[in-house]
């Protein structure tokens, strides 16, 4: 979405944003942009992880499996940072549990990659790499964000997320040199899940305001970090990432899949049919 | 009036002596002091016996930090502080640099190699100090740790994760 020039030096005020809008009007929550770009991170993070956790148990290697449930600990825990704060700072919010809780679909602003299926290994490590990459490069600029709730945060997540990116590019290395039969796999999966990244650097009203005022970095310099090191890892192996003009976006509107719906079912069956439920 | 050994510490002893008994339930020979989780204990000038505890969390999902506060309440109601005010701080950000020689030395006495100062990966087996060692999974039994193997004696040892600190982006204020 480009502004008009004359509005980019004008912070939106909550009711100006579409989606502070229907937040506003459906949930009756006056959110600033700050909670609605966390809220971004954190459901993405705690969506990811969900995933990650139908491995638990699954995965063929005992190593591979110690580190998807490692890292779908981690993710949880990363979400954990910003409801935390967000659950400090909005009102109506009483506890993480409210924010996770309490939303249906249409108010989870996850990337739609995160929501993707485990379809085989090389789908989970396709997407890991693929938001890996994105997630530390992010996270690396938030590190110096002026908000400094924000900045926290990042500082806290960024080794952990270079930690994480280390695990996934190693494994697409083995993967795109390894057999034919994972090459094969691997191909299928890039070509099904690039379409997924352009939404990642999709700057909406939100990430242009925060940017503008230095509380988070422009996506188009994380999008050239990006590209410096996926396009030429699928290079090696002939793919040319640029040639995939597909984009689906929605995600980071609230606009999902099925899959998210089928998520929380899972994840809020409890807090649904028997609300405010304790241990 | 008899006075006790104890009357003599300072209020800062006393809880350091306190601190010291609040173990990590998943390394029981770590103290929170050895990990160098405590950013700030004090008295509140309240009069009111309220401990103050700034407390950061070390691998930001780790499920033993719930049960580590848990434990700071009941080891410092024990000793007689029924008030505590335990707060969660992120900032200056926990490093594997934080952690003690002595801890370090706990976790070396325990089979597990402790991060490097200002380096990446383990050293040197604990068991047998080769140098001639494997990583074997990144990723190990808990959040803190991976896991190697030492090819000069063939044990396996958990290695801690280091986070060194010059490898963290520097913020305008640091």
């Amino acid at each position: 979405m480009v502004l008009d020039k004359r509005k980019m030096n004008v912070r939106p005020k909550p009711q100006d944003t579409q989606l502070a809008k229907s937040f506003q009007h459906r949930l009756g929550l006056a959110l600033p942009i700050e909670a609605l770009y966390m809220l971004r991170l954190a459901d993405s993070n705690l969506i990811l992880s969900h995933r990650l956790q139908e491995l638990c148990g699954k995965t063929a290697p005992l190593e591979e499996d110690l580190a998807l449930s490692n890292l779908a600990i981690n993710f949880l825990g990363h979400a954990r940072l910003f409801y935390q704060h967000l659950s400090e700072s909005i009102e109506q919010w009483k506890s993480e549990d409210d924010i996770v809780m309490k939303r249906s679909e249409r108010f989870f602003l996850s990337l739609l990659l995160c929501e993707q299926p485990n379809v085989d290994f090389a789908y989970t490590m396709v997407r890991q790499f693929f938001y890996d990459l994105f997630y530390l490069e992010l996270m690396k600029g938030l590190c110096t964000s002026k908000h400094l709730p924000m900045q926290n945060i990042a500082q806290k997540i960024f080794p952990e997320a270079s930690y994480h990116l280390q695990h996934s590019q190693h494994w697409m290395n083995v993967l795109l040199h390894g057999s034919k039969e994972s090459l094969a796999r691997t191909k299928k999966a890039i070509q099904v899940l690039v379409p997924y990244t352009a939404e990642f650097f999709l700057s909406d009203e939100i990430d242009l305001a925060l940017a503008e005022e230095k509380i988070a970095p422009p996506l188009v310099e994380i999008q050239k970090k990006w590209e410096q090191i996926a396009l030429p890892l699928c290079m090696s192996v002939g793919i040319d990432l640029k040639q995939y003009k597909h984009t689906i976006i929605g995600g980071k509107q609230g606009k999902h899949q099925e899959y998210l719906g089928h998520i929380l079912a899972e994840l809020q069956y409890m807090q649904k049919s028997y609300p405010g439920l304790s241990w | 009036m008899a006075t006790s050994p104890d009357a003599q510490l300072t209020i800062e002893e006393k809880f350091l002596t306190i601190l010291s008994k609040v173990k990590d339930p998943e390394l029981p020979f770590l103290s929170v002091l050895d990990l160098g989780m405590i950013r700030e204990c004090s008295m509140a000038a309240d009069g009111q016996k309220l401990v103050q505890i700034k407390i950061t969390p070390t691998y930001s999902g780790c499920p033993a930090f719930v049960s580590i506060q848990e434990s700071l309440k009941k080891t410092f109601y024990c000793e007689g502080y029924f008030k505590l005010d335990i707060k969660q701080v992120l900032s200056p950000v926990w490093s594997s640099d934080d952690i003690t020689e002595t801890g370090r030395q706990k976790m070396k006495a325990h089979g597990i190699a402790a991060p490097q100062q200002g380096a990446t990966g383990a050293r040197a087996c604990p068991y047998c100090e080769a140098t001639k060692i494997k990583v074997l999974s990144e990723f190990g039994s808990t959040l803190c740790k991976s896991l190697y193997l030492c090819q000069a004696c063939g044990m396996a040892f958990d290695h801690f994760k280091c986070f060194p600190r010059k490898f963290f982006v520097k913020t305008a204020q640091a």
